[in-house]
């Protein structure tokens, strides 16, 4: 069943790949949204019948497919895992899944590469439920470089602008530079543990547990001792930034706009890009054996969501405000994970899938009706022509604002509470990290209150000369009468209410004691999740169990008082940033921002100046040109005049002589018998 | 007897030789021919070890390179005659329409 | 050797015989009918390397270290495991000549006879149990490909091609050769097992002299299998050679060469333990070959991206690929190396194979902005090729991953102060991942150049491209039944190296 969770969708995308283009956009659309509902359909059979009815702290279902490799002591298999965690991801995925697939086929309406889009989309699904319910590092990697392959496919889905296909490109090189941290993560894993599964295997005839289990065994490693779970850690980490765009992976995030908004509302805000969190979680055994990597992943999380928040607030494209929004949120996450509140994180996740989610399609929708406009500074007043899409987003974007009694009030103010109570960091940092949160959190609130100010609000600005290439269709293209906006069609804005609702409803899960609440998620998802050691404990090397009780007991203890008043600190501070964002940009809606944040800190200059030209320059001018032709050459012609030979040999100072291959030969050979004689 | 370090000695000066001739050399057949040597003086090498050793093994390994450096000879020159058909010069320095 | 103990088993080189006398026949055959020899030869060779296969999955019961010919053939899993994925080159390839010699009007009797040839020296070192054996393999081999990378006469890059990889293969052969005699004389024996015996007891004649043999041999090895600094006539033979000639050298002759390198180098010099020399020469040559191993990737790497041209891009490809492979060495087992090995030739000789098809007569279009987009015009070959490009790259879960992972893998815990080449590697394969990914950029992102016209593909080109393709996805979801049969142990000589 669970094979048959990820396999529905796999079964869409070659359906839609293959007879897509013959048989039209009606049979694409079935295929492709009745693949992924079917999927979902399972994902919830599953996870209500087989899932929730075991008790508490034995929720795994595990399913065989086939052994995938299995040489010596290495095994790693084509099996499925089911846990809490996995069944709250997989819930989000299918069902964001299903509502983004069925609004593509409103928002991809007319356009040629039909098929295709939904063939790739499809695929990203597959992927990306293989790598949630995969029970080894292994085949979570497969799911890890699909889900980067689809998305590379996606972003560069529209083949006439040049910009998507660079874009796709870089991100998926980003992606490269994490998965190598990833490679050598799962080696110095296997070396440890001799196990990749998330599950007890059988490999050799012998019973060796899974790598989580044999993590949570190990000692506590304090900050500053660099022992082999850190290393662990901090590889896997390497891969989680790739994944999730955290400082200074992020840059490919922001240009992966470049494709079709659906994409970006599925990929690149509610599933892919949370991957990372997803590893960390997983990993949380790991994570918390070393308190070094967990001050890194809360340090750099709290970092990019204060850094991307700032740049979000100059941004005047659409999707690249919601783009430095979702970079910051999973700074967020991260952060939440850093502070060993991984619950917390995946309850961020979920949150910010619904809202996000919400946010992009509201804003391809606002895109669509603005005849593929998406400068907010040419927007403006919209409330009046699109008012299903103006309804909804408002919900979005009072739910990541902070905004009481919505999803990511719930789950942001978890983590603030979470960081400030923090025992598994030093307490001074525990207290700047929440700071840079707070500060962040009112940022967020000012510049998703310009975005919708910009674009629902004020005057109408559409009279600004657009930029033609932005035309995606081609029976738009060279028309330049005045545009009227409209609200989109049905299928676009029933799934934008479905996801408004969720983004109201869905924190519900997830609230505090304090208020209350039962917290069901944290108390559903603690079982899989491992508690970071206390601060003070380390010092006198503790054992794991002590750690973990101690954690538990401050649990209990803590002051109800207290994060009643953080609560309501949070809560100012949302309502102040958007005071703030309203009164500044409803008098002032083009007002000039910052040069140095418009131009997002000159990032990507600096990679290309700093890394990209450096290579490319090393291989085209020094290794191609100058080694080979000048170096090598060179000292051909010296060994042409140790014998003796002059005049015409000068003619071969280029390459391409079999002679000259044989000389650098010779050297290699002499070097060769020299090394092997003398050492 | 002569000793086996003479016919070594001796082999290896032809070896030289014949790798000097390849690199300075800039007609093909005699670069052919330098190879030739090569392979030959790798011959004495077998034959003297084969004595020193009392051993048949290394002449008939000789025999072997012998037969084989006869099929690369012929090959060898079908390859070079093509090439002077091609262009008129045997020049190797002339080959040089593939560059890095 | 014994004379005494021949041992004749003409059974255990039934593959090699049967693809002799193929070869002979179809030369007979195009100086007999040069008509029906274009419809015939394909078929009969097809037919020869069908029957070869059969025997040699039937000389598999027979597997074990039993040296016949007086220790000159070895028929253990290594042989048999080399000479499969050998044959299967063969096939392919075989499969893609007809469609090429047709579209060039090249004659095609001697072709197939070269091939066979060709094949025939490959299994030859697949099979060696003797320095002599290697070296006539080698020479068998590398003769057949040399009239075959000219085989366009009247192309001057052929020709030249063809001259290059002639002169610069002998003058290797010659270092290969020397360093085989040194050997010899050091030793006092040609067969690579006695020379393992005499190392293990210690009693080499002339250790100072046996150092210098095997540099000698390593680089004879290295310049066959094209690792820095001896590849440097790769990209030029690569490029001139017509595609489907380089598809052939890319392959089959690395795989083979690879068989011989780890029966000469892992199984007779693989002593680590041995007294004095023994155990420096293994040191020695682990080291070597680590490090050229890193330059080898290093350089054909960033080389690469630098290329415009795709059969030279392919070429430093294919030198990195060397590389990656060379790292399977330090497991002391051959499993690694044999999978990298078949992984690759299938990727290689699809890649190829699709090049060949898009470069139509005489080459002409190989440039990589010749490709501009093609995606959607020729899916049947543009997918692919990506499939291809990303398994090269070492994406999951095609087949290149799975070779990669696995020999870094192997690497990683059999050799903890190697582990350095391990990490080179990766970052290494990220590297690539930049110029791999441009042929795909190129066609699915660029607009389409005007004069596309599709090219014909005959049923055999589709065949071959579906058995790459398959195999390339296959061995990437189910790499373990290759895997279970490369753990098969050969009773007998290998077991030695386990005890010590």
């Amino acid at each position: 069943m669970l094979k048959w969770i990820t396999f529905a969708p796999l079964i869409g995308a070659l359906l839609c790949g293959f007879l897509g283009k013959k048989l039209g956009e009606k049979f694409v659309s079935l295929v492709a949204c009745g693949s992924v509902a079917v999927s979902m359909v399972l994902a919830f059979f599953a996870f209500f019948t087989k899932l929730l009815p075991l008790p508490e702290g034995q929720r795994v279902v595990t399913e065989h497919f086939f052994t995938w490799i299995e040489v010596g002591t290495f095994r790693a298999d084509f099996a499925y895992l089911l846990d809490p965690l996995s069944g709250t991801y997989i819930l989000f995925i299918t069902g964001v899944g299903l509502l983004i697939h069925i609004y593509a086929t409103g928002y991809m309406h007319g356009d040629e590469g039909f098929y295709r889009f939904f063939a790739y989309l499809n695929l990203f699904m597959f992927m990306m439920l293989t790598l949630v319910l995969g029970d080894n590092l292994l085949l979570l990697f497969v799911g890890w470089e699909g889900v980067g392959l689809c998305s590379y496919l996606l972003i560069g889905y529209y083949i006439e602008r040049q910009e998507a296909g660079d874009a796709a490109k870089k991100a998926f090189i980003v992606n490269r530079i994490g998965d190598f941290g990833y490679s050598i993560g799962v080696m110095v894993a296997f070396t440890t543990f001799t196990s990749v599964s998330f599950v007890d295997k059988t490999i050799g005839g012998k019973l060796i547990p899974s790598l989580l289990t044999q993590a949570a065994e190990k000692p506590v490693e304090a900050v500053g001792a660099f022992g082999i779970m850190t290393a662990i850690a901090l590889l896997l980490f390497v891969g989680a930034c790739g994944k999730s765009a955290q400082v200074p992976l992020f840059v490919w995030l922001p240009d992966a706009m470049a494709g079709p908004t659906p994409v970006s509302a599925l990929i690149h805000a509610a599933t892919m890009v949370t991957a990372g969190v997803y590893l960390t979680a997983r990993c949380s055994a790991i994570f918390t054996r070393s308190q070094t990597a967990l001050l890194i992943v809360a340090v750099v999380g709290a970092f990019t969501a204060m850094f991307a928040a700032t740049i979000g607030i100059a941004q005047n494209d659409i999707k690249k405000v919601l783009a430095y929004s979702t970079v910051s949120q999973l700074g967020y996450m991260f952060l939440a994970c850093g502070v060993g509140a991984f619950t917390a994180g995946i309850f961020h996740v979920m949150t910010h899938a619904f809202f996000k989610a919400l946010l992009f399609l509201g804003a391809g929708s606002v895109i669509h009706g603005m005849h593929e406009e998406q400068d907010i500074r040419r927007m403006g007043g919209l409330k009046k022509y699109m008012p299903w899409t103006f309804k909804t987003m408002m919900v979005g974007w009072l739910a990541i604002s902070g905004v009481p009694l919505l999803s990511g009030f719930f789950s942001k103010d978890e983590i603030l509470w979470q960081t400030w109570s923090s025992t598994a960091l030093p307490t001074g940092l525990t207290k700047t990290l929440w700071f840079l949160a707070l500060a962040t959190a009112l940022l967020t609130a000012v510049y998703m209150t310009r975005l919708m100010v910009l674009t629902f609000w004020g005057k109408e600005r559409f009279d600004v000369a657009k930029d033609e290439g932005h035309h995606k269709t081609e029976h738009h293209e060279g028309e330049h009468h005045a545009i009227h906006p409209h609200e989109s069609p049905k299928v676009m804005w029933i799934p934008l209410v479905v996801l408004a609702v969720l983004s109201i409803v869905g924190g519900y899960v997830g609230v505090s004691a304090a208020w209350g609440g039962s917290n069901a998620i944290e108390h559903f998802l603690s079982p899989v999740i491992a508690k970071a050691a206390p601060m003070i404990d380390t010092a006198h090397g503790a054992a794991a169990a002590t750690a973990s009780h101690a954690a538990e007991a401050a649990e209990a203890h803590h002051d109800v008082t207290t994060e009643r008043i953080f609560t309501g600190i949070s809560v100012v501070v949302a309502f102040l940033g958007i005071f703030l964002g309203w009164t500044m940009f409803t008098a002032q809606p083009l007002r000039k921002m910052p040069s140095l944040l418009e131009n997002k800190y000159y990032v990507d200059e600096i990679y290309d100046a700093a890394i990209v030209n450096p290579i490319l320059g090393t291989s085209r001018n020094f290794l191609w040109r100058i080694l080979d032709v000048k170096i090598i050459d060179g000292a051909i012609n010296g060994i042409a005049h140790l014998f003796g030979e002059t005049g015409s040999t000068m003619r071969f100072l280029q390459t391409g002589f079999a002679r000259s291959y044989a000389a650098i030969m010779l050297v290699g050979a002499i070097v060769l018998i020299l090394y092997f004689t003398f050492r | 007897m002569v000793p086996l370090s003479w016919y070594l000695a001796l082999s290896a000066a032809l070896f030289t030789i014949g790798v000097a001739g390849v690199l300075v050399q800039r007609n093909v057949i005699s670069i052919f021919m330098c190879i030739e040597l090569m392979l030959n003086s790798v011959n004495l090498t077998l034959v003297a070890f084969s004595r020193f050793l009392n051993q048949s093994t290394g002449q008939l390994f000789v025999f072997i390179v012998m037969a084989v450096a006869a099929a690369e000879a012929a090959v060898g020159l079908a390859i070079i005659i093509s090439v002077f058909r091609n262009r008129e010069t045997l020049s190797v320095d002339e080959e040089s329409l593939l560059k890095l | 050797m014994q004379f005494s103990n021949l041992n004749l088993d003409y059974f255990s080189i039934l593959p090699e015989i049967i693809t002799a006398l193929a070869g002979v026949i179809l030369m007979l055959i195009d100086a007999f009918s040069k008509k029906a020899g274009r419809k015939l030869s394909p078929m009969f060779s097809l037919f020869a390397l069908v029957a070869t296969l059969a025997s040699i999955i039937a000389l598999w019961p027979r597997a074990s270290y039993t040296a016949s010919f007086a220790g000159m053939i070895v028929n253990d899993h290594l042989r048999l495991y080399f000479a499969l994925v050998i044959v299967a080159c063969g096939i392919i390839a075989t499969l893609l000549a007809s469609q090429f010699l047709d579209d060039e009007a090249l004659p095609p009797g001697e072709f197939y006879a070269l091939m066979m040839f060709a094949t025939t020296g490959m299994l030859m070192m697949a099979s060696a149990g003797d320095l002599v054996m290697v070296f006539l393999g080698l020479e068998t081999s590398s003769i057949a490909t040399y009239v075959m990378a000219g085989y366009r006469r009247t192309d001057l890059r052929a020709n030249e091609s063809s001259l290059k990889y002639f002169l610069l293969g002998s003058f290797s052969a010659a270092f290969l050769l020397y360093g085989m005699a040194l050997t010899y004389g050091a030793t006092g024996t040609t067969n690579i097992e006695g020379i393992r015996q005499i190392l293990i007891a210690g009693k080499v004649i002339y250790p100072q002299m046996l150092l210098v043999g095997v540099a000698m041999m390593l680089v004879g090895f290295g310049f066959k299998i094209a690792t820095a600094p001896f590849h440097l006539w790769t990209p030029d033979v690569y490029e001139g050679a017509p595609t489907l000639v380089t598809a052939i050298l890319a392959t089959g002759p690395k795989v083979a060469v690879f068989a011989a390198f780890l029966r000469v180098f892992a199984e007779g010099l693989g002593t680590p333990t041995a007294p004095a020399v023994g155990a420096q020469i293994y040191d020695n040559w682990i080291n070597a070959l680590a490090v050229m191993a890193a330059i080898g990737m290093t350089f054909g790497n960033i080389v690469a991206l630098a290329q415009r041209n795709m059969k030279r891009m392919l070429a430093y490809s294919s030198i990195a690929h060397g590389g990656y492979t060379l790292i399977g060495f330090l497991t002391t087992e051959y499993a690694p190396v044999g999978f990298y090995m078949l992984t690759y030739a299938l990727m290689s000789l699809g890649a190829f194979a699709i090049v060949q098809m898009l470069a139509r007569e005489g080459d002409a279009k190989t440039e990589i902005s010749d490709y501009a987009g093609i995606g959607f015009e020729v899916p049947n070959l543009s997918f692919p090729l990506a499939i291809f490009m990303l398994s090269m790259a070492g994406i999951p879960p095609m087949a290149g991953f799975m070779g990669k992972f696995y020999v870094f893998k192997s690497a990683w815990v059999s050799s903890p102060n190697l582990r350095w080449l391990v990490i080179v590697a990766i970052i290494n394969s990220i590297i690539s991942v930049y110029y791999y990914l441009y042929p795909i950029v190129v066609m699915f992102f660029r607009p389409p150049v005007s004069d596309f016209t599709k090219p014909r593909l005959s049923p055999m080109s589709q065949l071959a491209l579906a058995i790459t393709i398959i195999g390339t996805l296959y061995f990437g979801l189910f790499p373990n039944g290759a895997l279970k049969v490369l753990q098969q142990k050969t009773p007998g000589a290998q077991q030695v190296a386990v005890q010590k």
